[in-house]
């Protein structure tokens, strides 16, 4: 398969979108008004389909012949392995060697979008280069706007184009008739294009712009309602924790530019020998770069302790709910991790972090998913503890680097398989939100199985998928993540950590599926209540509300069978740089525990839910404590109120006082000065003639004294 | 070229002069018209200015080959690529001259500088009944006083323009201002004042020095003469350092650096909205441009030795504790003022990089802080103007009844807090990458400026325009209390649209300005490093440093 075909899909994929936000923008609210959701979905189909042929036509991709194919200047398609091997000559063996051949890559240059190469006769001019000062140093910042696309990016465009489609085809029955619904589908739009622009991105520098830009789509649209109060804070707080996040991201960047000279994927993360290079003479640098990534990592993948504004931010709309804050966006940190596993392989502690970060993360989510009555917030906390489960795997490099492979595949597949189920999860959720008139909270509602049928069946096939029951999606993914646990906690010095981690990711799944299954029998099973506001007859889900549900559900039942045991998603995604293929065994001992493990928590929720809906009720009271904790979130917005928000206003506070009474103080009285010494020397010149005269003497005293002195 | 850069300066200047000839026969609506004429016309010719230096090639390959024809002493001349110069006063041993040029810096700052005072006359429209003729006046005679700063090279012509800007403002803020305009007026004209004069004295001890050594300069105050003057005979260290401590005051002060900032929220809030534009659109950036120009290229050494660890704290000093500020203000508009101490911080930061990522971000910087905070500026002007408040608890939902300020204020907003895709973000970023490169520490810590940005911006975003509708009362203001409030009419989109755009596309496309800039940025860096390279402790002394040394001695 030649270059040629591939690059102009490849810029189809974020172009559709992109028409689509900009004309849904200028012309929605005027023109389309509730047709505006036909540029999204016609664009989205696009993208899904060339995304898709993208997936498909990738392997063919033989590199080996095009190397030597020039790129003609104003858009090209180069295999990255050329431009690898321009910046790194010297040949040294290394941890993970790549072939151009069966690593395929497509690099689409598009522009320069920010160039500070100094121009080359300038250099030459100047004989002074050889002089050691660190000013000097003319490794300029380039940022050319490329579209790459490596065998994860496929994966992944493939993912967020297709849920993206079944979200929007969805989004248009749900949002039906609200008077934003033109903004819907622009910030729906955009968000598309932005992810799949961080997807494709060739270099940090792009890759934090789209970064940023998904940021902002979450940020508009988590505020969408912007007139309930709620929701305008909690998008506020969605950007500002994100940004804390993106300072490492920033940091990141910059020590990568200073200490490799470039900020392209190539130069860096296709290029061991120069990480070899680094990493030998100053090691520390990274494991700095590493914890940077990963501080970047997870303020957008809500990890401990900047998840707190995950849940909140389930004010959006469902859809965008299901789409940005459970599907795609929020694994971006996953994908950025896995993405920068070349240097993640060379730092064990960092890797270390990601793991015990992700393993708290995912444990406390899960207790607090356990309590919580609201159906939404239970599927966010789901989703955080689900990253968690995510970065628990992508650790696993530091027992052994040879376990880093197996380790990413685990993490990337989990967050493949959970996009379907948890985004099916979302969307039956916003259907019963629908049909409840707004309610969410699981009190106020039960029995619903008879009145919604389609949205039953659909969410459970969700939460069986969650719940990881055997051959379904969660199922395969969960097990990799647990076998690769097991497998670090066999090898190297970690062994206990490793052993820990274990323990905890298996309690942690059998509190999944309790808590999932308890949302399910609270929600479906029981007496059949409805809330005032739904009406008498709540309506199940219109046709295009149920058509992606049921779609999704048959991905969550089918897709990690089709793809786990036959090994597609494990070859394809080894196909990435830095990545090697490794031999993936079935886990027998592993399955094993994750079939008890799952089966455990149905049956409990089952217990104490159906059989015995009376025992929860005594439960909270006797776990007391626990209970309250629990429902209160561990009061992790509260700590973190305390211990950053308020001591910053109070600073805020004491600065500008400071600033009025201090700094502004001292400025005004030595305004005063003048005038204070104005006000003494005027009362030498009062106009009383004798006084002059008396002052006339004195000089001419004080005259005669000094004349004689000196004489 | 030359005629174009004379018309420039010239036509704001006659416009001022006009109207203050016939301020008593014109109109409340004719004088109008005539400053909105004279302020188009004068963007008009800055555009055709600045496309035809983009179109000429002063870009980064011109530049090379100009290098190379003159390569002999290594570095390059800093020198205007367009100029006008005319001959003014000639004593024999003392030559002034009406120096007038522009390289890519200044042609930027022209355009900005031009197309703000178009926004600050439209958006005074209304607002402005009493003695508007000579409200436009005084606009218009700080715009000549801004272009004339910005196409200066001549030190003399550099400091009258310099100060020049200094009485329309006054005057802006003492008449148009609001309650406390008297104070915030003097205040603001004798500090920065007091800053400039001490610059003055710097300026003229370098000037005397000069023309005193034993191959004295005949055109001293002659910008590229004396830089090239001064890379012959290099000053010793310590009279550099004594120097570029003098000159930055003024510069100190304007940019404002923390703690010289405490001028510029009280001139903020007390100005009227086309004052604070210009104040902080352009006045601002005198400070940081007379570093670039001036303190960079005369005292390099000092610059590295003194200004890259002083003033560089002091901007990261600046940017946290002027975004914590920022945070506590319950007044928008004081609020967006802080925000302006913070985001020059880091404009200081990265010009005191000293390399060439800090400095083009920084200059990237003052044109998106001009673009972005003049359009919060306008902003705050048009809740002001239907709300008569600026207090953050009082106004609360606007976006509801005003939508289409409220999508304004979200986008102008992000342009400020530096998200990619619009200007703010590309100024930032090459900022603090250039600092990172010098010292990473204090990019680090300015890097939290980021952080601190979004937290207050989108604060006084959230209370302001999300949530539930709440307006003051209408009863306190009578005559407005039957007034229909109404969203942004096409005057007001007129003055708000070309900076959002503008916003939009250097954010997009970086490239063509980054293209302008940067080769009279190199030169700049080029001249640092060349200077610093020969100071190197140790390196062998050249004769021409002795003697210079030996002639500060006998001073």
């Amino acid at each position: 398969m030649s270059q040629e075909m591939l690059a102009p899909l490849l810029c189809l994929i974020p172009a559709a979108p992109l028409l689509s936000a900009v004309i849904t923008a200028l012309l929605g609210p005027k023109l389309l008004k509730y047709r505006s959701h036909i540029p999204c979905w016609s664009a989205l189909a696009v993208s899904f389909a060339a995304s898709l042929a993208v997936l498909l036509l990738l392997p063919q991709q033989n590199s080996a012949a095009t190397a030597g194919f020039i790129p003609p200047p104003d858009m090209v398609a180069a295999p990255e392995a050329e431009s690898g091997a321009a910046t790194a000559p010297a040949a040294i063996p290394t941890l993970a060697p790549t072939t151009a051949a069966d690593k395929p890559e497509v690099v689409v240059y598009i522009g320069e979008w920010l160039a500070l190469e100094p121009a080359p006769e300038t250099a030459e001019v100047n004989p002074a280069d050889t002089i050691p000062d660190k000013n000097r140093q003319r490794s300029g910042m380039r940022v050319p706007l490329e579209l790459r696309v490596d065998s994860i990016a496929s994966i992944m465009l493939a993912m967020v184009t297709g849920v993206s489609l079944l979200v929007a085809l969805f989004g248009s029955g749900y949002m039906h008739h609200d008077p934003g619904y033109p903004r819907f589908f622009a910030a729906v739009s955009m968000f598309v294009f932005s992810m799949c622009m961080l997807v494709m991105s060739n270099s940090f520098v792009m890759l934090f712009v789209f970064w940023e830009m998904v940021g902002l789509c979450s940020y508009l649209l988590i505020g969408f309602w912007f007139r309930k109060p709620s929701a305008a804070a909690a998008s506020k707080k969605a950007f500002v924790v994100n940004r804390i996040g993106d300072f490492g991201l920033i940091m990141a960047i910059f020590l990568i530019w200073t200490s490799f000279g470039t900020v392209d994927f190539a130069g860096v993360l296709g290029n061991p020998d120069r990480i070899q290079a680094i990493a030998a003479t100053n090691s520390g640098v990274i494991t700095l770069i590493c914890f940077c990534l990963f501080l970047g990592a997870m303020g957008k993948s809500a990890q401990f302790p900047l998840q707190v504004w995950l849940p909140d931010a389930m004010e959006g709309p469902t859809p965008v709910s299901a789409l940005i804050h459970a599907a795609t966006m929020v694994t971006a940190g996953v994908y950025l991790v896995a993405r920068c596993t070349p240097l993640f392989v060379l730092a064990p502690q960092a890797q270390l972090l990601v793991t015990g970060t992700g393993a708290i993360t995912a444990a406390i989510a899960a207790l607090i998913a356990l309590t919580q009555t609201d159906l939404k917030r239970v599927l966010a906390y789901s989703t955080v503890s689900q990253l968690g489960f995510m970065f628990m795997a992508l650790g696993c490099g530091a027992a052994d680097p040879g376990l880093a492979t197996m380790a990413v595949t685990a993490g990337m597949f989990h967050l493949f398989t959970h996009a379907f189920f948890k985004a099916l999860l979302f969307l039956a959720a916003g259907s019963v939100m629908h049909a409840m008139g707004d309610v969410i909270d699981m009190r106020r509602f039960s029995g619903l199985r008879k009145a919604l049928p389609i949205t039953h069946w659909t969410f459970l096939v969700g939460a069986a998928a969650l719940a990881g029951v055997p051959l379904l999606a969660g199922f395969w993914s969960k097990d990799e993540i647990l076998a690769v646990l097991m497998a670090a906690s066999r090898t190297g010095e970690h062994r206990l950590f490793f052993g820990s981690i274990l323990v905890v990711a298996s309690l942690t799944a059998l509190l999944t599926a309790f808590y999932t299954f308890r949302a399910y029998f609270m929600t479906f099973w029981g007496p059949e209540k409805f809330p005032e506001e739904a009406g008498h007859h709540p309506h199940e889900a219109t046709p295009i509300m149920a058509w992606p549900l049921r779609i999704l559900a048959v991905a969550a039942l089918l897709i990690g069978l089709a793809v786990g045991p036959t090994h597609l998603f494990s070859n394809t995604l080894a196909k990435t740089t830095g990545l090697t293929p490794f031999e993936a065994h079935f886990h027998l001992d592993v399955m094993a525990l994750s079939v008890f493990i799952a089966s455990a928590g149905i049956g409990m929720a089952w217990m104490l839910y159906v059989v015995m809906p009376k025992v929860p009720g005594t439960i909270a009271v006797v776990l007391k404590p626990f209970y309250v904790i629990s429902q209160g979130k561990f009061y992790l917005d509260e700590i973190l109120y305390v211990l950053v928000v308020l001591p910053l206003r109070g600073i805020a506070f004491l600065s500008t006082l400071y600033d009025r009474l201090v700094i502004d103080g001292l400025i005004d009285s030595l305004g005063t000065v003048p005038r204070v010494l104005g006000d003494r020397i005027r009362s030498l010149q009062g106009g009383v003639v004798t006084a002059y005269a008396g002052l006339m003497w004195f000089g001419l005293v004080v005259l005669v004294v000094i004349c004689l002195g000196i004489s | 070229m030359q005629a174009l850069l004379f018309l420039v300066l010239a036509i704001p200047a006659a416009t001022a002069v006009l109207l203050m000839l016939f301020r008593s026969s014109l109109t409340v609506d004719n004088s109008r018209w005539v400053a909105v004429t004279g302020a188009a016309g004068t963007l008009l010719l800055s555009v055709f200015l600045l496309a035809s230096y983009y179109a000429t090639g002063p870009a980064a390959l011109e530049t090379g080959k100009q290098l190379k024809v003159s390569s002999a002493p290594a570095t390059a001349v800093i020198k205007p690529k367009i100029e006008f110069v005319q001959p003014w006063l000639d004593t024999g041993r003392l030559k002034l001259e009406l120096y007038l040029g522009i390289d890519g810096i200044s042609v930027a700052m022209i355009a900005l500088t031009a197309l703000l005072t178009v926004s600050a006359v439209l958006i005074s429209w209304e607002a402005i009944r009493d003695r508007a003729a000579e409200f436009y006046a005084a606009l218009l005679l700080l715009q000549t006083g801004l272009i004339g700063v910005f196409c200066s090279f001549d030190l003399v012509l550099f400091y009258v323009f310099f100060e020049m800007t200094l009485i329309p403002l006054f005057f802006l803020i003492a008449v148009w201002g609001g309650r406390d305009r008297k104070w915030a007026a003097v205040k603001f004209f004798l500090y920065t004042l007091a800053g400039s004069l001490v610059t003055l004295s710097g300026l003229l001890y370098l000037v005397l020095y000069v023309s005193s050594q034993p191959e004295p300069l005949t055109n001293p105050t002659n910008l590229p003469a004396l830089t090239a003057w001064l890379q012959k005979f290099p000053l010793t260290p310590e009279l550099q350092t004594t120097l570029f401590l003098a000159v930055s005051a003024g510069f100190l002060i304007k940019v404002p650096v923390f703690p010289f900032h405490t001028w510029l929220p009280l001139a903020h809030v007390e100005a009227p909205t086309a004052g604070s534009i210009v104040l902080a659109g352009v006045l601002l950036k005198l400070g940081t441009y007379g570093f670039l120009r001036l303190c960079l290229p005369l005292f390099p050494v000092a610059a590295v030795t003194v200004g890259l660890p002083v003033i560089g704290l002091l901007s990261v000093i600046g940017i946290i504790y002027g975004s914590l500020c920022a945070l506590a203000q319950s007044d928008i508009k004081k609020l967006v003022a802080y925000s302006s101490v913070a985001h020059l911080g880091f404009c200081m930061l990265g010009l005191f990089a000293l390399n060439t990522e800090g400095i083009t971000g920084s200059v990237l910087q003052m044109i998106n802080h001009g673009l972005s905070t003049g359009a919060l500026f306008i902003i705050v002007g048009m809740i002001y103007e239907r709300y008569h408040t600026r207090e953050m608890s009082e106004l609360g939902g606007l976006a509801t009844k005003l939508p289409r300020i409220g999508v304004s204020m979200v986008f102008i907003s992000m342009s400020s807090i530096g998200l990619p895709g619009l200007n703010g973000f590309v100024g930032e970023f090459l900022s603090l990458a250039g600092m990172f490169k010098a010292n990473p520490l204090y990019s680090a810590l300015g890097t939290t400026g980021v952080i601190l940005g979004a937290w207050y911006l989108l604060t006084a975003v959230q209370k302001v325009f999300f949530g539930k509708l709440r307006e003051p009362h209408h009863g306190e203001h009578g005559d407005h209390g039957d007034h229909e409030i109404e969203d942004m009419n096409a005057r007001e989109f007129l003055a708000l649209f070309p900076l959002a755009a503008l916003c939009l596309f250097i954010g997009v496309r970086p490239a063509p300005l980054i293209d302008i800039i940067r080769p009279d940025v190199e030169l700049v860096v080029e001249r640092i490093a060349d200077a610093s390279a020969k100071a190197v402790p140790g390196a062998p002394a050249q004769p021409s440093a002795e003697t210079a040394e030996a002639a500060a001695a006998e001073l």
